[in-house]
């Protein structure tokens, strides 16, 4: 239970006042709830700085393989989950990703950023982001970044004070599918897979819970030397160097069953799609 | 700290100075005696404290009050004074979409916030549209079925 509300008026004090005993408050809808993990004696609010323009722009991103410029849409990062949905000019895929939140009251507060920055394991956008290779871009202190989405949460615990600014979608043409497995619609997922073809190459992110959020390239490698068939992906998912483990959400044999079966899916889905 | 807080609750200018981290849900049951916005599951999810907040419908339980300061709020006390609000309440009655009656003031801020936006719904788009909200009695149909009723009976209102 924090002590202390700041409602900061623009990035620069949002940024200045961040430290360790203080979190972001984006939306609210992971900060505020009943028994969230989230603890902090101040929250400053971002309510009030009008991060939620929409813009096409050139940039470098830096990946984890080194620098790669291209042509993206610019979401600032307090885009509501019902603004992207609304927004004739957010891709497909992203708001299939947002309807993953089923109500429509929480997508009029969740945002893009906060759902990034909470980093949750059963992420409703990260998986989607990861396979669409978006990157995100960071207030460290004031000095600018942007890394992809990969890259940020490899070293997202190396700039712990750092404000999600804006995410950017590659407008590269790429497709992605999604699915998202809970018991029901407002429960938490066991396991949302991601799945992206562009130029022939496969990208997979995954959010298994429990286990964590992150790109799947163990999976994307067999799949592009063409040893991606059911079976091996199965097997593969079984190999995963990942600590799934038994929950009330499902058995680590049963999430790691369905995540292998739900990549050759997509990946047939995708591919069929692109014939 | 204690900090003034001021905003607009059901079209008058209000001001209280309290705590800014409190739920807008406990402020506007316990300071403003407002309550029919309840208390549900806490966490956002069932829509028992649906309140629309600068004309998007939320949950007040996840809101801090320090945020909602210089913005307006609307609760079902608002809503039912309404055109549009006394229209819902009367085809929800007429309709039978009320058992226990708990989730009911959530759901009227709810079908108001849709048929303001969207004046003719599917049965789909109500279904969307009161997504947010979690009833354990009717099974929706009835709730569904009585939006459609405000809807038609409320057709003028709707479409201004």
């Amino acid at each position: 239970m924090a002590d202390n509300l700041i409602i900061a008026k623009n990035v620069e004090e949002a940024v200045a006042l961040k430290d360790g005993s203080s979190l972001f408050l984006a939306g609210g809808t992971e900060v505020n709830r009943l028994d969230s993990p989230c603890c902090a004696s101040t929250l400053i609010s971002l309510g009030r700085m009008g991060l939620d323009g929409l813009s096409v722009c050139e940039e470098t991103v830096d990946c984890c393989k080194g620098p790669k410029k291209g042509r993206f849409l610019k979401l600032g990062a307090m885009c509501t989950f019902q603004e992207l949905i609304d927004c004739e000019d957010v891709p497909q895929f992203l708001k299939e990703a947002c309807r993953f939140m089923s109500s429509r009251t929480k997508r009029n507060m969740a945002t893009i950023g906060g759902n990034i920055g909470a980093a949750r394991d059963d992420s409703y956008l990260i998986p989607t982001l990861i396979a669409a290779s978006c990157a995100v871009e960071l207030n460290c202190k004031g000095k600018k970044h942007v890394y992809g989405i990969g890259r940020y949460l490899k070293e997202k615990k190396d700039y712990p004070d750092s404000l999600i600014e804006a995410v950017l979608i590659p407008l590269n043409g790429a497709e992605v599918l999604s699915k998202r497995y809970a018991n029901t619609a407002a429960s938490h997922a066991a396991v949302t897979v991601s799945v992206s073809l562009l130029d022939g190459k496969v990208r997979v992110g995954a959010a298994v819970k429990n286990a964590g959020v992150r790109r799947l390239v163990e999976f994307e490698e067999l799949i592009n030397a063409g040893k991606g068939t059911e079976e091996e992906l199965i097997k593969a998912a079984y190999g995963l160097d990942m600590p799934i483990s038994d929950d009330m959400f499902g058995s680590e044999k049963y999430k790691r069953y369905i995540l292998g079966v739900t990549v050759s899916d997509l990946v047939k889905k995708a591919q069929g799609g692109k014939k | 700290m204690d900090a003034k807080i001021s905003f607009k609750l059901n079209g008058k200018n209000v001001s209280i100075t309290t705590d800014p981290l409190r739920r807008l849900l406990d402020i506007l049951r316990d300071d403003f005696k407002l309550t029919g916005v309840k208390e549900g599951c806490s966490e956002g999810e069932c829509g028992a404290c649906s309140v629309l907040l600068n004309g998007k419908i939320v949950t007040s339980c996840i809101i801090p009050i320090g945020a909602v300061d210089g913005q307006e709020v609307m609760t079902i006390e608002g809503v039912s004074a309404t055109e549009g609000g006394k229209i819902i309440v009367e085809a929800f009655a007429d309709g039978g979409a009320v058992q226990c009656g708990f989730c009911i003031p959530g759901m009227v801020i709810a079908a108001y916030y849709l048929l303001s936006n969207n004046p003719n719904p599917t049965d789909d788009e109500i279904r969307l549209g009161i997504s947010g909200n979690i009833c354990r009695c009717t099974g929706y149909d009835l709730i569904v079925e009585s939006i459609k009723l405000a809807a038609e009976r409320g057709e003028k209102i709707w479409k201004k």
